[in-house]
C-alpha cells in the first residue's frame, strides 16, 4: 500500500510537546508520532457509538428532567 | 444537588465557544487531577471561569476491572481518573465527549452527557436563550475542536429549529 504524505500545521505548545516525545526517543521521529496518534484516535472514536451519544444528548437537551 | 465529574472534553470545547456559564447551575464540578493538567495545558482559561464550582480532586486507584476496560479501550488518564472518581460519586453526572469513556460510565449505571447536551440543555433550564445556542451550534467546525459530522450537525439545528419555533408559537 502506498504511503500517503500529509503536511500538518501544529500550534507552537503542541508541536514543542511533540518534539520532547522525539527527543526523549519515545519516537524515531515526528512522523511516527502522528501516525500513532492518529491511529489512536481513529481506534477510541468509533462515529456510530458517538453519534448515538450526541443524539441521546439532544434529546436529553431538550426533554431532560433535571 | 446536581454534582459532576468532568473529563477533559467538555470544558474545553465549551471554554472555545465561551459557554462555560452553561455549568453554572450544578452544584459541585469534581475535576480529577490529570483532567486539570490537560485542561490546564490546552485551554487555561477554563479553570478560571469566574462563578463555577470546580474542584480538583485527586482521583482513587482504579478497581481492576476499571483497569482492564482501560487498557481495552484506550482511555487516557483523565479518563480513567474520572472514570474511579464516579466509583466513589455514582450519581454524579460524567460530562465528556469521548464515546469509549461514556460506555464505560453508562455500563456502570451512571448517567453522562456531552458538550451538545449541555448546551441545549442551557435553553430547557433558561440559561441561554435558543437563538444563541443556535448560533453557537452553527460556529461549532470553525471555533471549536469538537468534531461533528456536518450532516448531523445540520439535522440537530434543523431539530432545534422546528422544537424551539414551535414551541414559540401561541
Amino acid at each position: 500500500m502506498v504511503e500517503t504524505t500529509a503536511m500538518v500545521k501544529l500550534p507552537p505548545r503542541l508541536a514543542e510537546q511533540a518534539r520532547t516525545y522525539v527527543r526523549l526517543g519515545l519516537f524515531p521521529d515526528l512522523d511516527a508520532l502522528l501516525a500513532e496518534a492518529l491511529r489512536r484516535y481513529i481506534e477510541t472514536h468509533q462515529i456510530e457509538l458517538l453519534e448515538d451519544y450526541i443524539r441521546q444528548d439532544v434529546e436529553w437537551g431538550l426533554h431532560g428532567h433535571d | 444537588m446536581t454534582e459532576a465529574i468532568l473529563d477533559a472534553g467538555p470544558l474545553i470545547h465549551l471554554a472555545e465557544l465561551d459557554a462555560l456559564d452553561v455549568l453554572s447551575d450544578l452544584e459541585i464540578l469534581r475535576i480529577p487531577a490529570a483532567v486539570w493538567e490537560e485542561v490546564a495545558n490546552h485551554q487555561p482559561k477554563a479553570l478560571k471561569f469566574p462563578g463555577l464550582p470546580l474542584q480538583r480532586v485527586v482521583a482513587p486507584v482504579p478497581s481492576a476491572a476499571l483497569q482492564t476496560l482501560a487498557q481495552a479501550l484506550a482511555l487516557d488518564r483523565g479518563e480513567v481518573e474520572a472514570l474511579s472518581l464516579l466509583e466513589i460519586y455514582p450519581r454524579a453526572w460524567f460530562l465528556t465527549d469521548d464515546a469509549a469513556a461514556r460506555l464505560v460510565a453508562e455500563q456502570r449505571g451512571c448517567e453522562a452527557h456531552g458538550t451538545i447536551g449541555l448546551l441545549i440543555r442551557s435553553v430547557r433550564r433558561g440559561q441561554r436563550p435558543a437563538h444563541e445556542v443556535l448560533d453557537l451550534l452553527r460556529s461549532l467546525p470553525q471555533k471549536s475542536t469538537l468534531h461533528v459530522r456536518p450532516a448531523l450537525l445540520d439535522a440537530i439545528i434543523q431539530q432545534l429549529e422546528i422544537e424551539w419555533l414551535r414551541g414559540l408559537r401561541p
